[in-house]
């Protein structure tokens, strides 16, 4: 049976809201923040009454981005006697506007430079807007403007095809990545095509074609599939090289691949345009990646004062900033940069720990020299021996200054604020890890915390550097309890729903502990199938059970009593799909949202670019007449972005974006099944699923058959995969990234590949202990 | 009193540029002209001088106006003949736009303290006495033409640059094996990275220099009641503090630019101050600055002495304050103005602009400066120059005077 959540009919509570909003709210202000920002706090005050701060102390109120801006309600109290209110839009991190006053309506825009303008309407912008789907390049340009677009890199096995869209007539040669033109005056509208090779690529794997010629077609037993090998140079024509495949491929079992539909013909294009493309200087021997250091993230630096302290009951760090996350993760080396606020809260949870914990209590009994304390805490805090330099220092300030200082230095130094990835140089000029960096990349990755002192021991023994031992360790790390967390927090920044702690939403009962319980099931669910031997990758889209707290499961409407593992019957659930983490974070605060969600699937599932929205477009969804469904609204805003009636500008976008939302539309913004979802249209398409351009259609009737589109194409594992090699060397894949990428990409080819195996190989490339 | 809440947001507002001001010194360290000069500061009092008690036609002709910067007179540049724009009303309130911004209506562009505290992303030390409360006559504009009015409130002003200042200093021996961790590990971290640790070291630096330095000032020393604001007799005190907040704030690399705006033209602020009074008690105290300045012009030049004397007191703080080879005040330029020329003629033709500072830092000091009826703009450009930034604004097009540069 389905499981029926609690839920009111909608309209009436739309009604009272709209009644309340007339006659307590005097106007909104809409604020765009600088790209940079990453959050936006509203801090109002009264300059005539100190003291009256109605959003609560600086910064105030975090606001939620409703597309284009953060708008805020300005509440009658916030008013002074003439209907004017008095606020400051900040980042929390130290930028902010100066103080600000409006008595109606209003846009304030802010730019990188801090520099902000009024205005009564949204601003025109200047210029005309190019939207770049699969790319580099959107932006509002001006007429004449050089303008340069470049396609994100292709997926595994597939190469790019060329430029279509509006604006590819402009392009002097479309088939060029990377193009420019000069700016028309009009919008225009490109989309990166490509040519996906991975059916043959199966086939390839499926047939074993491999054993003789090579994963990479660089031969072995049988002959090189290369061009530099001068081998492909006798395949001939597409068509020859299908019909000697059909005929004499598999060696000894000749006609078993076509006998298989086009298999011949796959296998055929995948060696013509991937194998016979491939070199021996780009994948057999790829660029180590550059050397680097890494701050810790917020959690990483925790647990590591915890390991130091060894007290897992440590709190620290709370009041770091909070990072920037271009790939996704907090763990972005490039961005982790040490700011004045990170000192202070350095400074603080030093000192506070160095005074709480007696240096006595750290040491083993024996300990007691001074070139031992050291030692011994030197090591543990930098995660290697110190340097017999590091020890004389130390040593003298243990001595001069006793254990405190000491302790404080250490916790303080940078070589416990970052770990490194610098490498020893070696007679090639290649700088390779160290053992004990190693042992730190893999804990740090694996458990978020540092290594143990058996862990670093097996760095110091160069053990990590055998990719079968580096598996087996990996495997325990997942499986320890650190491993689960560390599953558990990977999981909520790959899917991105840490935002809705913050996020602003009208119904009371999504209370902070129904949005931790959210976060919680979610990450669960996740640890779950990524620690579980043998479950498919596709359990995360498929799987029809789920894990929940007390207090969510009735909130879900779930039968009581329920607590843990709970099966999930009905064609509305679907793995994480139907999480009410993601789909209270994917909509408006006050109504579901199929754009949220559809580009939420678009961009962090398949990893498909999809630009922002235009400037000057009006992201405003017009609400609702009587009995209009929101397939409806959202079909009549597009319109009414059409001079002509037929398919606007938005077009685009929206072909991938709005049909996909509909999937989840039996949600309502609060996480839980719609009291109307069983009348409700949940059908879609999931158009263009393994790349945007391949033209191709996956109708689907509800979010179950939606999830199973994902589970069996390549594209969403393709793209965990590349999510999870950002979150591993911490920072975002380039065109160099392929060979690294295609190494480890294999675990999780198959449609039943197991998460738990895939994980335990990502680090299993060429070069993964080697950097620049 | 401003509330804990206000001082955090007061404070937030400066904090980032406040973050990012170190690195761009180097910036300063333009070729050629002023290398070295590191921080400007514009004093601007109302209503125009007593030009026959200002200064006379010798360089060291200090008038009883002057007097009180007799000492520093190696370190003063003036400019003879120096015009304020032309075709103006006879009123203050254009002129008074025009000192910073340049042409007139340029007060849209943004006045020269914005523009070099843009220029350095850092904030603008912007003090005021008596001098914001109604508009139209600040010095200082955004770029759009919204005015910007100083902080008359030395607590606030205070507050808003030293109020988070309250870590304990670390102990020196832990601080240089921190630095000496830092240093071993820039040796050997590629290029690409090493801004992280630049970044790192800064920020640890700046934290430092506020610990050792930068704990502001002991305001018992000044006993100034937030009550008495905007009460005359306050303001020799608000003043003082107002220097001192200056100081501090140069002091502690917090900016390079700064802006004190006595009072504002044509304020009801009456001078009756102690000194003034002992100057002359037969004179008919007390007397605003706008009354003095037409009708009685030693009323007038003696106020403006009594104020230069009181800015002696910032001019000693950085001459006693060791900076490199010299003192601050050998790295730092103060540039007086004000609106009109003459307080009772409102000529605008020979502008009592003058410099003191920067003996050291590239500045051509100890000289008269033939201006020959040129636009105050020059000024500007010059000064803008010598601060390593691009003229811009009302000023972009004037031409710097090369002779304010040495070398």
């Amino acid at each position: 049976m389905p499981f029926f959540p609690i839920s009111w009919p909608k309209w009436p509570l739309f009604l009272c809201l709209l009644i309340v909003t007339e006659a307590s709210f005097g106007f909104t202000v809409s604020f765009r923040s600088p790209k940079e920002w990453q959050r936006v706090f509203f801090y109002s005050f009264q300059p005539s009454q100190p003291g009256l701060e109605p959003r609560g102390s600086f910064p105030g109120e975090e606001l939620s981005l409703d597309d284009e801006y953060f708008t805020v309600d300005i509440k009658e109290d916030e008013k002074d006697p003439s209907g004017r209110a008095y606020f400051i839009f900040s980042n929390g991190g130290g930028a902010q506007t100066e103080d600000l006053q409006r008595d109606k309506r209003g846009y304030y825009i802010l730019d990188s430079s801090l520099q902000g303008r009024w205005y009564d309407e949204p601003p025109e912008p200047d210029g005309y807007f190019v939207s770049v789907i699969g790319g580099e390049g959107a932006g509002l340009y001006k007429e004449g403007d050089q303008v340069t677009i470049e396609a994100s890199p292709p997926g595994l096995n597939q190469v790019f095809a060329s430029w279509q869209g509006t604006g590819s007539r402009y392009l002097s040669d479309p088939s060029k990545e990377k193009a420019s033109f000069l700016m028309p005056e009009q919008a225009l509208d490109f989309r990166a095509t490509y040519q996906d090779f991975n059916a043959g690529a199966l086939w390839y794997e499926e047939h074993q074609c491999a054993s003789c010629h090579g994963s990479r077609g660089e031969g072995g037993v049988g002959p090189s599939l290369r061009h530099q090998d001068g081998m492909c140079g006798s395949c001939g024509s597409l068509e020859s090289l299908t019909e000697a495949i059909s005929q004499t491929m598999p060696k000894g079992n000749p006609h078993a691949c076509a006998k298989e539909g086009s298999c011949a013909l796959e296998v055929a294009r995948y060696i013509t345009h991937i194998l016979a493309s491939e070199t021996e200087n780009r994948c057999h021997t790829p660029k180590p990646k550059a050397r680097q250091i890494r701050l810790l993230t917020r959690i990483e630096y925790e647990n590591t004062l915890r390991a130091f302290f060894q007290d897992d009951s440590i709190t620290a760090g709370e009041n770091l900033p909070r990072p920037a996350k271009p790939s996704g993760f907090s763990n972005a080396a490039k961005e982790g940069i040490v700011s004045r606020l990170h000192l202070e809260v350095y400074i603080k949870d030093a000192r506070r720990l160095a005074m709480a914990y007696d240096i006595k209590d750290l040491l083993p009994e024996d300990c007691k020299a001074s070139s031992c304390v050291v030692a011994t805490l030197g090591q543990r805090a930098f995660r290697r021996p110190l340097s017999p330099m590091e020890l004389k220092d130390y040593k003298s300030l243990f001595e001069e200054k006793g254990g405190q200082a000491t302790v404080l230095a250490l916790l303080l130094s940078p070589h416990f604020i970052y770990r490194t990835e610098l490498g020893q140089r070696n007679s090639k000029g290649i700088y390779q890890l160290t053992g004990y960096e190693v042992a730190s990349l893999l804990s740090y990755t694996f458990q978020l915390s540092p290594p143990s002192l058996e862990l670093l021991s097996q760095g110091r023994d160069g053990k990590l550097f055998d990719p079968a031992f580096r598996k087996a360790v990996i495997k325990d790390l997942i499986l320890s309890k650190k491993g689960r967390e560390a599953l558990r927090h990977f999981a909520l920044d790959w899917l991105q729903v840490n935002d809705l702690l913050q996020a602003t939403r009208d119904d009371p009962e999504l209370t902070d502990s129904i949005r931790k319980a959210m976060l919680s099931e979610t990450a669960d669910f996740f640890a779950y199938v990524a620690r579980t031997d043998g479950t498919p990758f596709h359990t995360l889209f498929t799987g029809d059970f789920s894990f929940v707290q007390n207090e969510l499961a009735q909130y879900y409407g779930f039968p009581p009593p329920i607590e843990g593992r709970v099966e999930l019957e009905g064609e509305a659930y679907s793995g994480i799909l139907s999480h009410g983490s993601l789909m209270a974070t994917w909509a408006g605060h006050n109504e579901e949202s199929p754009v949220k969600r559809g580009v939420f699937l678009r961009r962090e599932l398949l990893c498909q670019s999809l630009p922002m929205p235009p400037p000057n477009v009006d992201v405003v969804i017009p609400t609702p007449k009587p009995g209009e469904t929101m397939r409806e609204r959202l079909k009549r805003h597009q319109e009414s972005g059409s001079s002509d009636g037929g398919p606007s500008s938005c077009h685009a976008c929206h072909q991938y974006i709005d049909s996909v939302g509909f999937g989840f539309d039996a949600f309502d913004e609060t996480g839980r099944l719609a009291a109307d979802h069983e009348s409700r249209d949940v059908s879609g398409n999931l158009n263009d699923l393994e790349y945007l351009g391949s033209q191709s259609d996956a109708l689907f009737a509800n979010l179950s058959e939606l999830g199973d589109h994902l589970a069996k194409a390549r594209s969403p594992r393709n793209c965990f995969h590349k999510k999870f090699y950002r979150y591993l060397t911490g920072r975002l894949d380039s065109k160099d990234d392929q060979c690294s990428l295609n190494e480890t990409a294999k675990g999780l080819s198959a449609y039943d590949a197991g998460l738990f195996e895939y994980l335990i190989q990502t680090t299993d490339y060429q070069r993964f202990t080697e950097r620049q | 009193m401003m509330s804990l809440k206000n001082k955090r947001r007061t404070f937030l507002k400066t904090l980032s540029a406040t973050a990012l001001w170190p690195l761009c010194q180097p910036l300063l360290a333009r070729p050629g002209k002023t290398q070295g000069l590191k921080r400007i500061a514009f004093i601007y009092h109302p209503d125009g001088v007593v030009l026959e008690r200002f200064r006379g036609q010798g360089l060291s002709d200090l008038g009883p106006s002057l007097a009180p910067f007799a000492p520093y007179l190696d370190q003063m540049v003036f400019f003879d003949e120096l015009s304020l724009g032309d075709g103006l009303g006879d009123g203050h309130i254009e002129p008074a736009r025009m000192i910073l911004t340049g042409d007139r209506l340029a007060h849209s562009k943004g006045s020269l303290d914005v523009h070099l505290a843009e220029h350095f992303r850092a904030p603008l030390i912007h003090l005021g006495i008596s001098s914001a409360k109604s508009g139209g006559q600040s010095i200082s504009y955004h770029p759009g033409g919204a005015e910007l009015k100083a902080d008359d409130n030395p607590l606030t002003a205070y507050q808003r640059y030293f109020s988070q200042k309250e870590i304990d200093p670390l102990d020196p021996a832990v601080v240089e094996q921190i630095q000496r961790d830092l240093a071993r590990l820039l040796e050997i971290t590629p290029e690409a990275e090493q801004l992280k640790l630049t970044l790192h070291q800064s920020a640890l630096n700046e934290m430092l220099r506020e610990q050792s330095s930068c704990q502001g000032y002991d305001q018992s020393l000044y006993p100034f009641d937030p009550k008495d604001l905007y009460h005359d007799q306050a303001v020799p005190t608000i003043l003082s503090m107002q220097n001192h907040t200056l100081f501090k704030a140069f002091q502690c690399s917090l900016s390079p630019v700064a802006t004190m705006q006595f009072s504002r033209h044509t304020s009801p602020m009456k001078m009756d101050f102690d000194f003034l009074r002992e100057g002359d008690a037969s004179h008919p105290w007390p007397m605003e600055s706008h009354q003095a300045s037409h009708n009685n012009e030693f009323i007038h030049s003696e106020q403006i002495r009594w104020f230069h004397l009181k800015m002696r007191e910032l001019l000693d703080r950085l001459a006693k304050t060791k900076e490199g080879e010299g003192s601050m005040l050998d790295y730092s330029l103060l540039v007086f103005v004000t609106e009109i020329s003459s307080g009772k003629n409102h000529s605008r033709s020979h502008m009592p602009y003058f410099t003191i500072g920067g003996q050291k830092a590239g500045i051509n000091t100890g000289i008269t400066i033939k201006a020959e009826q040129s636009s105050h703009s020059r000024l500007l450009a010059t000064l803008a120059q010598a601060m390593g930034m691009p003229p811009q604004g009302g000023y972009q097009n004037a031409e710097p005077f090369s002779e304010f540069f040495s070398g």
